[in-house]
C-alpha cells in the first residue's frame, strides 16, 4: 500500500505544480511529474512477484515464460504515453517561446495583467 | 571566427559517437520484435544522435545532414505507410489483419508486418522530433539576432 | 529475489523528492535538472518492474525533453515564486477528497503488489508467440493487436509537430508591431 500513497504523493506535487505556480516552465514540469506519476502506476498495476519482462527468450520453456512474465498490456500503453508526453512538451515549449516574444516573461500573472 | 557550435573536442567527438549511435537506432528497429526495443525505442535513440549534432555544430549542419524537406517527406512517409499497412490488411480481411507469412520464432523475417510497422513508425518518430527540436533551436538564435532586441538589452544590463 | 517493497519504495522516495525540488526550486535550471533526476530515477523504477522497453524509452526521452527545456530557458530568468496560497490549499482539499473516494471505493480495483489486477495478460503473452512468432509481446501488442492505438498516437505527434512548425514561423505572420497592442 505505501507504493500506492507515494504514487498520490508524487500526482499531488504535479498537481500542486500546475495549479499554484505562475511560472510556464514550472507549470511544463509539473505536467511531466503527473505523467511520471500515472505511468508508474501502470506499470505497477501489471506487475507480478518475481516477475520477469514479457520478452521470451530461447533457452526458456513456454511454460514457464507463461507463468511467469508480468503483464504487457500496461506496457504497451505506458510506450506510446511516454512518446506522446515528449511530443506534448516541445509543443508546450514552442508555446513558451512565443508566449516568451511577445510579453518578455514567464510570469502568467504578468501576462495576464498585460492583456487585460 | 565563422564556426558555430561548441569547442573543438566537443565536434570531434560527436562526429565519431554519431554514426554509432545511428547504427544502434537501426538496429533496436529492426530487432524490435525479438528483443526490448522497437519503433519507439529506436526512433527516439536516432533522435538523440541528431540532437547531439544540433547542439555541437548548430541548427545548420543538422540540417545539412538531414535536410528538412527530406525529414518532412520522411515523417509523412511514416505516417503514411503505416496507414497502408492498416489498411492492405482489408486484403486479409480486417483492418490491421497481419496479412504476410509468420516465419519461424526468433529469426529476422518473421512476425509477419511488424516489422514493416516498425520501420514505418521509427522514421515517423525520428523525422517528427527532430523537426520539432530543430525549430525550436533555431527559433531561439533568430530571436537573439534581429528582432525583439529591447527586451534582451534590457535583461542584459541586469 | 532481491527485488522487495522496501527497495520500490526507497526509489520512489527518492523520485518524489526530486519532484519536490523541482517545483519549489528557486532557479528555473536546477529545478528542470531535478526534474530530469526524477525521470532518470523512473527509467530504472521500470528497468526493475520487469518492463525494459519502456526504460530505454524513458532513458532517451527524458535526456531529449531535459534539452529542450534547457534550450527555452534563458539564463538570467529566475522563477517568480509569486506562489498563490490560497490555489495550494484549494488543491490540497480537492486532493484530499479525491483520494478519500479512491480509498472508499477503490478498495477492490487496487490489490496489494504482485497481484496482477488485469487478468488480460496471458491471453496476449501466449498469442504473441503462438500466432505471431514474435517473441516480444510489447511490440506485438502495439503494432497488431492494438494497432489503434499506435494510429491515434502517430496522429497525436503529427499534429504537435504541425502545431511547433505553426507556432514558431517566421513567414506569413501577422506584421507584430501594429497587428495587437
Amino acid at each position: 500500500m505505501i507504493l500506492y500513497i507515494l504514487i498520490a504523493l508524487m500526482f499531488f506535487i504535479g498537481l500542486y505544480g500546475m495549479i499554484a505556480k505562475k511560472n510556464i516552465i514550472k507549470i511544463i514540469i509539473g505536467m511531466n511529474i503527473v505523467g511520471y506519476a500515472s505511468n508508474l502506476l501502470f506499470v505497477l498495476l501489471g506487475y507480478k512477484w518475481d516477475g520477469i519482462a514479457p520478452i521470451l527468450t530461447e533457452d526458456m520453456s513456454f511454460a514457464y515464460f507463461l507463468e511467469k512474465a508480468v503483464d504487457p498490456l500496461p506496457q504497451a500503453l505506458v510506450l506510446t504515453s511516454i512518446v506522446i508526453d515528449l511530443a506534448f512538451v516541445a509543443f508546450l515549449a514552442a508555446l513558451a517561446i512565443r508566449l516568451f516574444e511577445k510579453y518578455g516573461t514567464f510570469d502568467i500573472d504578468k501576462i495576464r495583467r498585460l492583456k487585460g | 571566427m565563422k564556426k558555430k557550435g561548441m569547442s573543438e573536442i566537443v565536434q570531434s567527438v560527436a562526429k565519431m559517437v554519431f554514426p554509432f549511435i545511428v547504427l544502434y537506432g537501426i538496429s533496436l528497429i529492426l530487432y524490435g520484435h525479438i528483443t526490448p526495443g522497437g519503433g519507439f525505442a529506436g526512433g527516439v535513440i536516432l533522435t538523440g544522435g541528431f540532437v547531439l549534432l544540433v547542439l555541437a555544430f548548430g541548427t545548420d549542419y543538422a540540417f545539412r545532414i538531414l535536410p528538412v524537406n527530406v525529414a518532412k517527406a520522411l515523417d509523412s512517409i511514416g505516417a503514411l505507410g503505416f496507414l497502408a499497412v492498416a489498411l492492405l490488411g482489408f486484403t486479409g480481411g480486417a483492418f490491421f489483419y497481419n496479412f504476410l507469412p509468420k516465419g519461424h520464432i526468433f529469426h529476422l523475417w518473421s512476425s509477419g508486418t511488424i516489422i514493416i510497422s516498425n520501420i514505418m513508425i521509427g522514421l515517423k518518430v525520428v523525422a517528427a522530433l527532430f523537426i520539432a527540436i530543430a525549430v525550436i533551436s533555431k527559433a531561439r538564435l533568430i530571436r537573439t539576432k534581429d528582432g525583439f532586441q529591447y527586451k534582451q538589452s534590457g535583461e542584459r544590463k541586469r | 529475489m532481491i527485488l522487495n517493497q522496501w527497495l520500490l519504495a526507497a526509489l520512489m522516495l527518492l523520485m518524489a523528492a526530486g519532484c519536490v525540488i523541482a517545483i519549489t526550486a528557486r532557479s528555473l535550471t536546477s529545478s528542470v535538472v531535478s526534474m530530469g533526476t526524477a525521470g532518470l530515477i523512473l527509467s530504472i523504477l521500470f528497468l526493475l518492474l520487469g518492463a525494459p522497453d519502456i526504460a530505454i524509452v524513458q532513458v532517451f526521452v527524458e535526456i531529449v525533453a531535459l534539452i529542450v527545456l534547457l534550450s527555452i530557458i534563458r539564463r538570467e530568468t529566475r522563477a517568480d515564486m509569486t506562489t498563490s496560497g490560497l490555489y495550494g490549499i484549494l488543491t490540497l482539499a480537492i486532493f484530499a477528497l479525491l483520494l478519500m473516494i479512491f480509498f472508499i471505493y477503490g478498495n477492490d480495483i487496487v490489490r496489494p503488489l504482485g497481484v496482477p489486477v488485469i487478468t488480460m495478460g496471458g491471453e496476449y503473452l501466449a498469442s504473441s508467440s503462438r500466432l505471431l512468432s514474435a517473441p516480444n509481446a510489447v511490440t506485438s501488442i502495439v503494432l497488431d493487436f492494438r494497432g489503434y492505438d499506435t494510429l491515434g498516437e502517430a496522429t497525436v505527434i503529427f499534429v504537435a509537430v504541425a502545431g511547433v512548425v505553426v507556432l514558431l514561423r517566421r513567414r506569413g505572420r501577422k506584421d507584430e508591431k501594429k497587428g495587437d497592442e
